[in-house]
């Protein structure tokens, strides 16, 4: 059980809309980041 | 270049001065000269930020880097989505929430004035000298090419930034730099498909990356680990994450363009805007440079690119030379493309073993071709005494002049004028800014009206701008000075971002230690890249590195001799 102001007074980043948006944004760029990656890997093999 | 291509460069920096010029209106005073109020839009701050990176060196210098060496430079940009998640996470809040105007502002309330006056100095320092780099080399480029007055081409570059930046302030620079973002963009797809479709039939897309590939010019990945290469996958995972964390965190030009987002949530996502597009840009702007390469293995090439120095050779004593080589090249020519048209086909015939042989046969043919182009060359260094000549930044110029339609030709030459151009009016107005508010409303006039603050920045808008012409103009004389500068430059970059990671990672640091270990660092970087042969990318490791162990050396002894007297052991 949480003692009483052990909590932080700001809105806890999971009920933040924006906050959450950009954590999203941040997976998808990882995501895309490895993506991107893998298609140069593969443009660097699939000619050979 | 045909009068309608002249039309479209005239009217296209018409329109860019004109729209520009607009948004005086919205700039009446300083927060809304420098910062746009806080209401860009998060994609325009994004595109800016983009923008302000892609330079005209980008379009004709990594084009042709692509056509030389192929897709090796991409691994330099690895680490860019990683760095804009870590900027994201832990500066952005702070020069957000702190309602800064520069990024060294944020020193000064963290640390102290003088770390404040010494980073943004080395700024001042290192990017006004290279606002003359950035308009000197397209210059010199266009003007030997399009056989216009160097002055003049660099006037063409550097006046429009200097009208709509002085008037308009970031406004201005923000939304020209969307339009001309976009511009940029069409012109190298365009671009990447006039080579693809100016392939001879039978030749596909497939054949001309399998000639590519042959040559090595798909290779993305070079798992090497020294330290001496410049490109590889671990200098663009490691050391470049220091230099985009720098260059994205700490470099003024970069910082004010997101300080002017709506809010700190827009602010973030217009740096993820080039965390997702900024390696597939590269690699367009990369493989633009390969598709040149295959097009001119079914196309004749000039044995130099440089038209100019191809006229003073055959004017010269070096002319039979000269005339041996073409002839040589000719014939190499001409065996490159018999063994090209034969790799695509065994390609298509799918016998392992032919294709083999095809390829083999190609890529000796093209070592041949390669062979002459490197004697050609040392032929002008020897008559001309440049060492260092390279026609790389020649090649798509003459690709665009040589083989595109009239309208295209135009389209793409103002697209590269400006790419200088909002390049040199983002750095302009981060200059002017960091100007006013690190030191002349910190040190000389700490109280005025904001009408008086708003002249002065838009007189020291001017005075770089001026600046920036000057050197432009006679970048042929100071030549080998801005490439002193420039590397004098790079030594900075690793050493400020250390300084922003004693700032908000490590509480107890202090001014002085912070202050210490930036000279600390700098001075490490320095003796590294005069005694040793690391490739410059490291240096941003060794800077960052340096600058936070001697940082925290110095603070944990200033902590010690405040203990010893009794003092307060306070730590700001």
């Amino acid at each position: 059980m949480d003692r009483p102001g052990a909590t932080s007074p700001r809105t806890p980043p999971s009920h933040d809309p924006e906050a959450a948006g950009i954590a999203r944004a941040y997976r998808r760029v990882v995501i895309i980041w490895l993506i991107v990656l893998a298609g140069l890997w593969w443009l660097q093999q699939a000619f050979i | 270049m045909h009068w309608i291509d002249w039309s479209i460069l005239v009217g296209f920096t018409a329109w860019i001065v004109y729209d520009g010029l607009k948004r005086t209106r919205d700039s009446g005073e300083l927060e809304g000269y420098f910062l746009a109020n806080r209401t860009i839009p998060w994609w325009a701050a994004g595109l800016s930020v983009m923008a302000t990176q892609l330079s005209a060196i980008t379009m004709i210098g990594t084009t042709g880097q692509g056509y030389n060496d192929g897709m090796r430079f991409i691994q330099f940009y690895y680490a860019l989505p990683i760095a804009m998640i870590i900027l994201s996470v832990t500066l952005v809040p702070f020069f957000y929430r702190s309602g800064v105007y520069t990024a060294y502002e944020y020193l000064e309330r963290r640390f102290d004035p003088k770390t404040r006056s010494l980073t943004s100095l080395l700024f001042l320092l290192s990017r006004g000298m290279s606002v003359g780099a950035v308009v000197s080399a397209p210059a010199v480029v266009l003007s030997l090419v399009l056989g216009w007055d160097l002055t003049a081409t660099a006037l063409l570059i550097t006046m429009p930034a200097v009208v709509y930046t002085m008037f308009g302030g970031v406004q201005a620079v923000t939304w020209t730099d969307v339009k001309i973002m976009t511009l940029i963009v069409i012109g190298l797809v365009a671009m990447v498909a006039a080579a693809v479709f100016g392939l001879p039939a039978g030749i596909g897309l497939g054949d001309g990356l399998g000639i590519a590939a042959a040559t090595g010019r798909l290779r993305s990945f070079e798992f090497s680990w020294d330290l001496t290469n410049q490109y590889t996958f671990w200098s663009g995972t490691i050391a470049a994450l220091f230099l985009f964390c720098s260059y994205f965190g700490t470099d003024q030009s970069q910082v004010q363009r997101y300080l002017t987002a709506r809010s700190e949530g827009e602010a973030k996502r217009s740096l993820l805007m080039s965390a997702y597009w900024k390696i597939p840009l590269q690699v367009l702007v990369l493989l633009l440079g390969v598709m040149v390469f295959v097009f001119y293995v079914f196309n004749t090439p000039p044995l130099l690119f440089s038209s100019a120095q191809e006229k003073k050779l055959k004017e010269g004593p070096a002319a039979s030379q000269y005339a041996t080589l073409e002839t040589e090249f000719a014939s190499a020519l001409t065996a490159r493309r018999s063994a090209g048209e034969a790799f695509a086909a065994a390609r298509d015939s799918g016998d392992v073993s032919r294709l083999a042989a095809a390829r083999a046969d190609f890529v000796e043919r093209n070592n041949s071709v390669s062979a002459v182009r490197t004697r050609a060359l040392s032929l002008v260094r020897d008559t001309t005494g440049d060492r260092a000549f390279t026609d790389v930044n020649y090649i798509i110029p003459t690709f665009i002049l040589t083989h595109l339609p009239i309208g295209l030709i135009g389209m793409l030459i103002v697209a590269i004028v400006m790419a200088a151009t909002d390049t040199i009016a983002g750095e302009l107005n981060s200059l002017s800014t960091a100007t006013v508010i690190d030191f002349y409303k910190r040190w000389i006039t700490p109280v005025g009206s904001d009408a008086h603050y708003l002249a002065v920045s838009k007189a020291a808008t001017g005075v770089w701008g001026l600046l920036a012409c000057g050197v432009a103009v006679w970048a042929a004389e100071l030549g080998s000075l801005i490439e002193v500068v420039n590397r004098f430059g790079s030594f900075f970059y690793g050493s400020i971002l250390g300084v922003f990671i004693l700032a908000v990672g490590f509480p107890r640091a202090t001014g002085t230690g912070a202050f210490v270990g930036l000279l600390a660092g700098m001075g490490s970087v320095g003796w590294v890249a005069s005694m040793t042969k690391i490739a410059f990318l490291w240096h941003n490791v060794v800077g960052a590195v340096g600058v936070v162990f001697v940082g925290l050396a110095v603070s944990l002894l200033e902590r010690a001799v405040r203990g010893a007297r009794g003092g307060s052991s306070a730590w700001r």
